[in-house]
């Protein structure tokens, strides 16, 4: 039986705008996800700007409170208003950020900024430079960076020494929000290789952020598909590679680059959520009279597939996924 | 294929070369010595083509893009040999009122920072209707405010912003990365320029935003016969929508050729190394193939072939002698595996 690391559910996190003499308005960034991740898979997190992505890391390191749902830690549910849960929150999970030249404070030389993460940790002075060792080539960097400035390195580099900051207190969970979008090809590609080794080394599981399908496709176990707050998809890469249900899904996947459709018969069009019903009725191709009233439930396609969509209402409905 | 000669009885080949760049070397003078940013760079772009750039962080990709435009910051960048012919007049030789008068409505350029195409004290609308009137003056019609607001939303709504007349009325920082981009590109072809140079268009769009943009460049490509420089480091994108391709690293170009071919039987080692780095397969699939090393520090350039040191098909005539961008099937590749000198 595998273990769950990490459970969201029903997590909303609402941000309000204006007020006094403008408008008030809620952005509903987050808006009913629930997920799982078991010990040792890497959940894919598929969505583009806006989806809530960013939001739901932000959230499981502690930078945001959400506004309803529970997140549970190996089990133990995480209470946001209490310092010293949210510290248990963030001994267990990193994070590393999209742009590796902005989460690096270019005043401190990389082993300083490798240090401050022990420093948070409480980790005793006389056993950092030896965790600092252990670590660094683990990510895959030389011991000489150790003595530069984050502006003498390259952003593959960069973004190893993020790695290394996030990792030189064992974690169990890595929150990886676009960590190789900022980066060429060829590095990407090295970054990617060593996330995959350092994954079975260090016992992680991963929540794997990014636009990029492709990077998703190969990183993942499990993937889940945001649009706009909601969730339309969550099922094993392969499924939602190859059979995409939710019509949003399938016209991701048709964006694939290796995807045989010539460009031109490509599936596009303009995005906006609605608010009432299903959020991608406004576009759907496969739009019905219900999906503009109700928000469809979660129905289970196959064991390793639910999806949110009014068209699969022959299946049985399925509440954990 | 040097100086275009605006004599159309010259072969035909030659009149349909718009632009072509011979022989361009670029030096990056600072305190700390200088750097050879472009080293020899020779390509050429037929009318109606579009033509990808392709190549990692220091290639020299970038820099091309602005040389072509006549955007160079002299100091520190110096021009050290070489002619950039547009429609048989090398750039160049030309002082920067001629060149004004080219650049904008003649050729045009999609900047990878967006931000820095847009004046950050006026509303985006003002900008980009700004663009049209200046068009207008340039080609002596009269200025019709109305039309040009519609085309303009046209234009918004086509590059998938889906409250074109909302963002008229906002400023730049209200924006998000992907929407100035996308008001970029609207300013750049607003004028219908013969040449688009586009640097790293897609960075930081959305794959749906990704794939109508291209669409939109293919159309503009077609309907209106803008030839087109697409600069990037993605290869797959660049073989979707271009026509032929040059591969840049270190300042060189290592191959040329279809873009179809460039995919599916890359020549170059380095070409071979970009295309596997793309993952393909799913979460049990095997480790990326790709070479070791980081993009090449222009500072220190190894001896020989410049991407010898991560090489894996490495000679010992790699490490000594620099190759020649020699003639390989209908492409150009720069390889002692390709050369037939290499004996």
């Amino acid at each position: 039986m595998t273990t769950k690391i990490l459970e969201v559910n029903d997590l909303r996190v609402h941000f309000r705008l204006g007020g006094f003499w403008g408008k008030r308005a809620v952005i509903r960034a987050v808006d009913g996800i629930s997920f799982f991740v078991n010990e040792g898979e890497t959940l894919g997190v598929a969505g583009e700007t806006g989806s809530g992505k960013s939001t739901i890391a932000k959230v499981l390191v502690g930078l945001y409170k959400p506004t309803s749902g529970t997140v549970k830690l190996m089990g133990e549910v995480i209470n946001f208003r209490d310092g010293n849960s949210v510290a248990k929150l963030r001994e267990n999970v990193g994070i590393v950020f999209q742009d590796p030249t902005s989460s690096l404070n270019p005043r401190l030389k990389v082993r300083e900024i490798i240090r401050e993460a022990l420093v948070a940790a409480g980790v005793e002075r006389s056993l950092h430079e030896e965790r600092i060792r252990h670590i660094v080539p683990l990510v895959g960097l030389r011991p000489s960076v150790l003595d530069a400035y984050p502006r003498q390195l390259s952003g593959g580099e960069k973004q190893r020494v993020s790695l290394a900051r996030a990792l030189v207190v064992p974690k169990k969970l890595l929150i990886l929000d676009e960590p190789t979008s900022s980066l060429d090809v060829s590095v990407q590609a090295q970054v990617l290789n060593t996330l995959k080794e350092l994954k079975k080394e260090l016992k992680l599981s991963y929540l794997f952020i990014s636009h990029d399908l492709n990077v998703l496709k190969y990183m993942s176990t499990r993937i889940l598909v945001l649009f706009y707050g909601k969730m339309v998809e969550i099922g094993s890469a392969r499924k939602i590679v190859t059979e995409p249900k939710h019509p949003y899904t399938q016209e991701l996947v048709s964006n694939l680059l290796d995807s045989p459709q010539p460009l031109s018969e490509r599936l596009v069009m303009e995005h906006q959520p609605s608010f009432t019903g299903c959020v991608y009725s406004r576009i759907c191709p496969f739009v019905m009279e219900e999906c503009r009233t109700t928000h469809p439930p979660f129905y289970k396609v196959s064991d390793d597939q639910f999806v949110a969509c009014h068209l699969f209402k022959k299946f049985p409905k399925a509440f954990d996924f | 294929m040097s100086l275009v000669s605006q004599n159309s009885e010259l072969g035909e080949h030659d009149s349909q070369t718009l632009l072509s760049v011979n022989h361009l070397t670029v030096d990056y003078v600072s305190l700390d010595g200088h750097v050879r940013v472009l080293n020899d760079v020779s390509l050429a772009v037929k009318s109606g083509e579009v033509v990808g750039i392709v190549g990692e962080s220091g290639s020299g990709k970038t820099t091309l893009g602005l040389a072509i435009l006549g955007l160079l910051d002299t100091p520190p960048a110096t021009i050290r040999t070489g002619e950039i012919v547009f429609e048989g007049k090398n750039l160049l030789k030309l002082s920067q009122n001629e060149l004004a008068q080219i650049r904008g409505a003649q050729m045009s350029i999609v900047l990878q920072e967006s931000v820095e195409a847009l004046n950050p004290v006026y509303k985006v609308g003002f900008q980009l209707l700004e663009a049209f009137e200046a068009i207008s003056k340039h080609e002596k019609t009269r200025y019709d405010p109305t039309n040009a607001r519609n085309q303009v939303l046209k234009l918004l709504e086509e590059l998938c912003i889906s409250q074109p007349e909302a963002v008229l009325e906002k400023y730049p920082h209200e924006l998000s990365g992907g929407m100035r981009k996308r008001v970029a590109i609207a300013m750049a072809i607003i004028q219908r320029p013969k040449l688009l140079v586009l640097d790293e268009p897609t960075t930081g769009l959305d794959a749906y935003v990704q794939s109508r943009l291209l669409k939109l460049l293919k159309q503009l490509n077609q309907k209106y016969k803008v030839t087109m420089i697409i600069i990037t480091h993605d290869l797959p994108l660049a073989t979707n929508i271009c026509d032929r391709i040059y591969v840049m690293y270190a300042g060189r170009i290592l191959e040329e050729g279809d873009a179809k071919r460039v995919l599916k039987l890359p020549l170059h080692p380095y070409t071979k190394a970009l295309v596997s780095a793309v993952p393909t397969g799913f979460e049990d699939a095997p480790p990326l193939q790709v070479p070791p090393g980081e993009p090449p520090d222009l500072k220190r350039l190894p001896n020989g072939c410049k991407f010898n040191p991560r090489c894996p098909n490495k000679m010992k005539i790699c490490e000594e002698k620099e190759p020649q961008l020699v003639q390989h099937g209908r492409g150009l590749v720069r390889c002692w595996l390709y050369d037939d000198k290499n004996t």
